[in-house]
Order: structure tokens, then sequence, then C-alpha cells
């Protein structure tokens, strides 16, 4: 019984104190694989905005001179939002626009993570993820300045009802 | 026993160097996938994308790779990977219809704890046979379609997969002609609607055990103006006469039944002719039967 209470109480006792589990490696856990933390299918009121736009835009991006597999592939993933040609057009140019402007994040991203490992290049990996979401801020910005209401109406209510329940967030912690 | 030693580690904890005011690591990894069919449900996509938002600290990210899995109806898998933030696929259907489930993954190396890995969560898409009609382009009223009394409207239903049966049915006001099993079929008015699209004609597609049904509004029209076009003159419109009475001259003289009792004293000339108004006529004979020409009326309300 008390055995079973000392069990209880020690994960607290941890976080009151702020010891953190594993200090001298920084990180939580190893385990290859991430517990959920998120999953967007029973709580998607938990999946960011941000977040969600950035994962479908990720998913919808093709350069405007893709392969025509890639771009039918686009046009599958933007059927839902039942834009009209022109509405789909200035869309596939700025989705185009955007994939340029993610394929630089990812090369530089590349260059960092191939660098030796210390501060500095941690800094820089973060900085070059943060740049990564403003890029895709951007882009969401533009959308909202480019189309009608009604299209960005349209466009919202997929990111929550469609998008959203479809992403899982995974991590060791809040 | 147990609770002195619970308080001495508590105590320990308490004094303890605090540790936590170090910067520390925490993940933050989130995966989307979504499937999603070509509009003639012949090819299946999916997609998986990755974010990362943790917290690096001292830690550094790298060599993201993205896997998306693609389950067919039958079981086949298709995989693909990539590296970076997003993976896609492409599988045809090849006619498989059913429930399509996409599985993505995200890996990456941190510098910390090596090989991360997260994601799983299945996305899925249902393949479903699709059919669509398509009306004559100039009977278009807007995703509607009309016909004339006594007219007809060629319509044609498209259905994926291919190779699908059809069935269609018309509303009242309206009538199927052909076979209403064919792809192609002409629905003709026989009754002025009283509304706008207050009839309809429905295609039932069937493929491999499964259908899929389309419909559209449809509307019987009155023909209430004639537009004389491209005529060498000037264009017209001109408001539809309460009659319009079409003359004809047969080169071999058959005795014939006469469709109507009125006829027009042009009409007995040697030409064919189209007379629109009913001033322009006189009324001649009520014969039964004539010889060599023939006449028709018809009331235009």
């Amino acid at each position: 019984m008390i055995r079973q209470q000392f069990f209880r109480i020690w994960p607290a006792l941890l976080c009151a104190s702020g010891v953190a589990v594993a200090s001298q490696a920084q990180h939580v856990h190893s385990a290859p694989d991430l517990p959920v933390l998120v999953d967007g299918a029973k709580t998607p009121d938990r999946i960011p905005d941000e977040l969600a736009y950035a994962h479908f835009l990720t998913a919808v991006v093709v350069e405007e001179n893709a392969p025509e597999e890639a771009r039918k592939r686009q046009a599958a993933l933007l059927l839902p939002l039942d834009l009209e040609a022109d509405e789909r057009q200035l869309l596939v140019t700025i989705l185009g626009r955007l994939k340029l402007r993610l394929n630089e994040t990812e090369a530089s991203l590349r260059d960092a993570a191939g660098a030796t490992q210390d501060p500095q290049t941690s800094r820089r990996i973060a900085a070059i993820l943060e740049q990564r979401k403003q890029v895709i801020a951007a882009a969401v910005a533009e959308i909202r300045r480019s189309f009608s209401p009604a299209v960005v109406d349209r466009l919202d209510r997929h990111i929550q009802n469609r998008v959203k329940p479809k992403i899982v967030i995974y991590g060791s912690g809040n | 026993m147990a609770s002195m030693f619970a308080g001495t580690l508590l105590l320990t904890l308490l004094l303890a160097p605090p540790v936590a005011a170090q910067c520390q690591m925490i993940y933050n990894v989130s995966v989307y996938n979504d499937a999603a069919v070509s509009e003639d449900q012949s090819m299946v996509y999916g997609v998986s994308t990755t974010s990362d938002s943790s917290i690096l600290c001292t830690c550094g990210h790298g060599s993201y790779e993205t896997r998306t899995t693609v389950y067919a109806p039958d079981g086949t898998q298709y995989v693909a990977a990539s590296s970076g933030f997003a993976s896609s696929l492409a599988v045809a259907t090849n006619g498989r219809l059913g429930t399509w489930t996409v599985t993505g993954n995200a890996r990456l190396f941190c510098s910390c704890a090596g090989l991360v890995g997260a994601g799983g969560v299945a996305a899925s898409i249902e393949v479903q046979p699709v059919v669509r009609i398509q009306i004559e382009p100039t009977k278009q009223q807007g995703s509607s379609g009309f016909v004339l009394t006594g007219d007809t409207t060629a319509l044609t239903a498209t259905g994926y997969p291919a190779g699908g049966t059809f069935a269609w049915q018309a509303g009242p006001k309206l009538l199927l002609s052909g076979s209403a099993t064919q792809p192609n079929v002409v629905v003709r008015g026989i009754e002025e609607s009283s509304s706008m699209g207050d009839t309809w004609v429905q295609v039932t597609c069937t493929v491999g055990g499964k259908s899929a049904a389309a419909s559209i509004r449809f509307t019987v029209r009155e023909a209430r103006r004639f537009a004389a076009l491209n005529l060498g003159g000037l264009d017209a419109t001109v408001r539809a006469p309460p009659r319009i009475r079409l003359h004809h001259l047969d080169h071999i003289p058959i005795p014939r039944p006469i469709r109507s009792s009125h006829r027009t004293a042009e009409s007995l000339g040697n030409r064919s002719s189209q007379d629109v108004g009913a001033s322009a006529s006189a009324r001649l004979s009520t014969h039964p039967f004539t010889s060599g020409q023939h006449a028709e009326n018809r009331i235009v309300k």
C-alpha cells in the first residue's frame, strides 16, 4: 500500500523539484517512437490553427512546373475546396511560390544538420525551423488577402473539419 | 519505514541544485496523413507531412524522413519515403472499390538521442462509383437542363470506373426516348413546367455491385419568342405567334390526311414554306384529304 503510494508520488516529486529525468542527455526518453500528446481525431480543438495550416499547405505545395502526377495529386487534394478555375489557378500560383521557399529552408536545414553538433548548430536549426513556420504563415496571410471571404471561410472549415482530425502530435511534453 | 524513506527522498529532491533551470529538450513532432481520390476515381493519392516544433536546447534535429503507406481494399500495400517533411504516393485504383487507407510515419535524427520516430495514424477514403450527367450544351441552365415541349434534349452519362451499367429515369412532364440502359438518351418535353426545375432526370450507374446515382433538375419550356439569326439580313427576335404553320409540298401527289383544317392560299404554290402568324392565313376548306401538300398547325401558348 505504502509502496504503491510511493510509486504514485514519485513522478510528482520529480516534477515538483524540476529535475529532468535525463538531464545529461537532455532528452526525456530515448524510445524510438514518441507517445501521442494530442490526437486530432479525438480533440481537434487542441490542434493549433497554425500547425494545421502548415500541414495542409505542406501537403498541397507543388512547383508550378512539377510533373503531371504531382499536379494531379494537388488537384485531388484541393478538390474538397470547391474552387472556381480562376481561384484554383491563383492558389496553385501561391502554392508554387511557397514550395520554392520551403525547398530553400529544407536545403538550409540539411546543411545545418550536417554540421558539427554544438549549441550554435542547434540554435541555427531552431532558427531554420522557425523560419519555415514564418514562410508558411506568410503564405496563409497571402491566401487570406487574395481570396474572397467565402473562399477563405471554405478553407478554414476544411482545416477545422478535415485536416485537424488527421493530425497527431507526438512528443515528450507540452 | 517506507514513509521515512519517502520523506528523506522528498527532502533530498527539494534541496537538490535547480538543474531544471537548464534548458530541457522537449519533443513536439506532428504527423498529418490524408488521402484523396481523383475526380474520375482512377487514382488514389496518399500524403503525409511532418512538422517539428520541438524545443531543441542544445540538441540538433535533422535527417527528416517522411514515409507514406497506402493500403488498397484488396490488402495490397504501397510505400513511399522521402527525405524532408512530406511524402506522397499515387496508386491506380484499377477498379478496386472500397476503403483505401493511408498511414504516415516521421523519422528524424536527434543529436542527443539518435533516431526518433512518430506516426502511424490512419486516414481513409472511399472509392465508390461516380456518375455524372452531361447535358446537350445548348440545353443547359446552370447545372440544370431544359427541353422545349415536343422537342428533345440529349443526355450522356459518364460513369467511373468505366464498364458500368446505366439505368435512367425521368420525372413528370418528360419522356425518355431510346434505351434507358445506355449511357446516351434523349428526353422529350411533353408538358410545360409550372416552375423552374419542377421535374428531373436521374441515372444510376452500377459497377462491381456498387451503385452511384446522379440527378439533375429539368424544366420543360414553351417557346414564346423566335430568333431569326444568320439569315443574311438583320438578326431579329419576334414574339412567337399563337399558331405556327408548316407547309410542305410533296413531289408525289398521294392522298394524305389533312392534319389540320387550317390551310393557306400560299401553301398551294409550288414551294415549301413556313408561315408564321394566323393573320397571314386564309381559311379554305376542310377536305379530309388533299394531294400534293399538307399543313401542320402548332398552337403556341
